[in-house]
This record gives C-alpha cells, structure tokens and sequence, in this order.
C-alpha cells in the first residue's frame, strides 16, 4: 500500500462524499422548486448525478458493466424534460407568478 | 507503477467531476431564476460528466469502456441543449424569468412581435364554426330548388333520411320515400 494508492483511494471516496451531498442539495430544490420548470433542472441535474454515481462504482471495481447503463441515461435522459417543458411547463404559471417574479409587475406597474 | 498513477490520475478527475456536482447543486439551491438555476445545472451535465466519464476510463483502461466513455459523451453533448432550450423556451414565454435582472433583453420585442400574428392564425377558427351552418343552410337552400326544379326526387330525400333516425321521422321518411317509387 503506497502513498499513491492512500491518495487514489482518498480522492475516490471524497468524491463520492461530495456526489453525496449534492444529490442531498439537488433533492431539497426538486422538492421545494416552485414551478415546474424548476423541477425539471433539477432532475437533469439528478440524472447527471445517477450518472457521475454509476461512472464511481466502474471506476472503484474496474469493470465497464456499469457503461451501458451511462449511455442508456445520457441517451434518453432528455426526453422527459423536453416533453414536461413542452407541454406542462406552464401550468402552474400564475401560482409561481404571483409569488417569485412580483419585481417584474412592480417594474410594470411604476 | 503506471498502473497505480493512471488510477491516481482517475481519482483526480472523478473528484473534480464530483466537486462540479457540488457546485452546480449549491447553485440549483441559491440562484433566485429559472434562467440562473440553468446556468448552474448545466455544469455537471458537461463538463463535469466529462471529467467522470474520463477519470472512470481512465481507472479502467480497457477497449470497450473507451469506446462507451465516447458515446456517453457524445449523446450527453447531443441532448442536453435540446432539453435546456425547451425549459428555456417554456421559462421565458411564461413570464418565469424576472426582467428586471436581465442586462439586455432583445427577445420580448422577438416574442411580441411573434405574438401578435397570433390572433391572425385564430380568425380563420370562427370560419369553420358558421361553415357548418351555412353548409347546411346552402345544402338546404339546394335540396328546396331541386325538390320546386324537379319534382320529389328520390336522390334528394335518402340523406334527410338518414338524418333522422327517429322512429317518428322514419315513419315521415318512409313515407317519403314510398311516395316517388310508387
């Protein structure tokens, strides 16, 4: 066991700690998020994470089972935003309106 | 000894990978907009896969992960801006992104200016909605001058028939009917 594998293993696992953290931070706005949209990025940004996630075990085992599964997500991981923008996106547009943009119809008013 | 510093090298680039996770879900939770919680999510969706992606092959070292660690790229490359676009899109048309903080803002003047033909598009729906009627009124119209031009023909009456399938209106349209085949 040398320096460099202490030093391998240390920043693998600080990396997983800090994915961790950030899938703790990127659920807290997929649930508080208050318009859809803000849902949205915040699954992509989950997907990415799934997928930062995946390519961590493939590199703590050194095996490439877990690379189709990578491709699958960054393959198709965009159709379920595209589709929720496209035609939910705007559906709770007049509850988000009225409490995160007020400055704009301040600006609007004055 | 190569091997160990290839895994080392790996380890570097999956923590700086995570570390852009990090930072791009402490942006997803401070920025105030739609636009700027974009701007940070978009982050780890690039680069930072880009860098997991790398130092996972890297630690592998084998030909079919290289190959995949392309794919994985390319497609994360191909796709992501389709969706940023769209929620982009549907954010701004729906009045989510605050105006006020926007430094330069050409696109309103683009959006009301394609908004206005909107109502153009909509005038031709109030044409189908008299075209039934006044379709029916000019068959109607039509079916009077053949029936006064010539006579009850039996080609004008099977439709009017076939409109009223009522019991009481069918005994009417046999009637009709009966009438000029005998």
């Amino acid at each position: 066991m040398t320096a460099i594998h202490y030093a391998t293993v240390v920043f693998i696992v600080l990396a997983g700690a800090v994915l961790l953290a950030a899938a703790v931070l990127t659920v807290i706005r997929l649930s508080k998020g208050p318009s859809s949209l803000d849902r949205i990025i915040a699954s992509d940004v989950m997907v990415g994470i799934v997928i930062a996630g995946l390519a961590i075990e493939a590199a703590v085992n050194h095996h490439a089972t877990t690379y189709p599964v990578m491709v699958v997500l960054s393959l198709v991981g965009f159709a379920g935003a595209v589709g929720m923008a496209r035609f939910v996106g705007d559906r709770d547009v007049d509850v988000v309106r009225t409490s995160s943009t007020k400055t704009e119809e301040r600006g609007k008013k004055g | 000894m190569t091997d160990a510093i290839l895994d080392l090298v790996g380890a570097i680039f999956l923590f700086f990978g995570a570390v852009l996770s990090l930072g791009a879900a402490v942006g997803l939770l401070r920025f105030p907009d739609v636009v700027t919680r974009m701007h940070a999510g978009a982050k780890p969706q690039t680069l930072g896969l880009l860098f997991l992606v790398v130092g996972a092959t890297v630690s592998i070292r084998e030909v079919p992960a290289i190959t995949m660690a392309v794919l994985i790229i390319a497609f994360q490359f191909l796709t992501i801006p389709v969706s940023t676009h769209m929620v982009a899109r549907t954010a701004y048309r729906t009045g989510l992104v605050a105006k006020d903080s926007l430094v330069i803002d050409e696109l309103t003047d683009q959006v009301q200016q394609t908004h206005r033909p909107v109502p153009r598009p909509a005038t031709p729906r109030p044409k189908p909605k008299p075209d039934p009627t006044q379709r029916e009124a000019e068959a109607a119209e039509l079916s009077h001058q053949a029936r006064a031009a010539t006579g009850a023909e039996p080609t004008v009456h099977p439709p009017e028939a076939v409109t009223e399938p009522t019991p009481s209106s069918g005994h009417n349209g046999v009637g009709e009917d009966s009438e000029p085949q005998g």
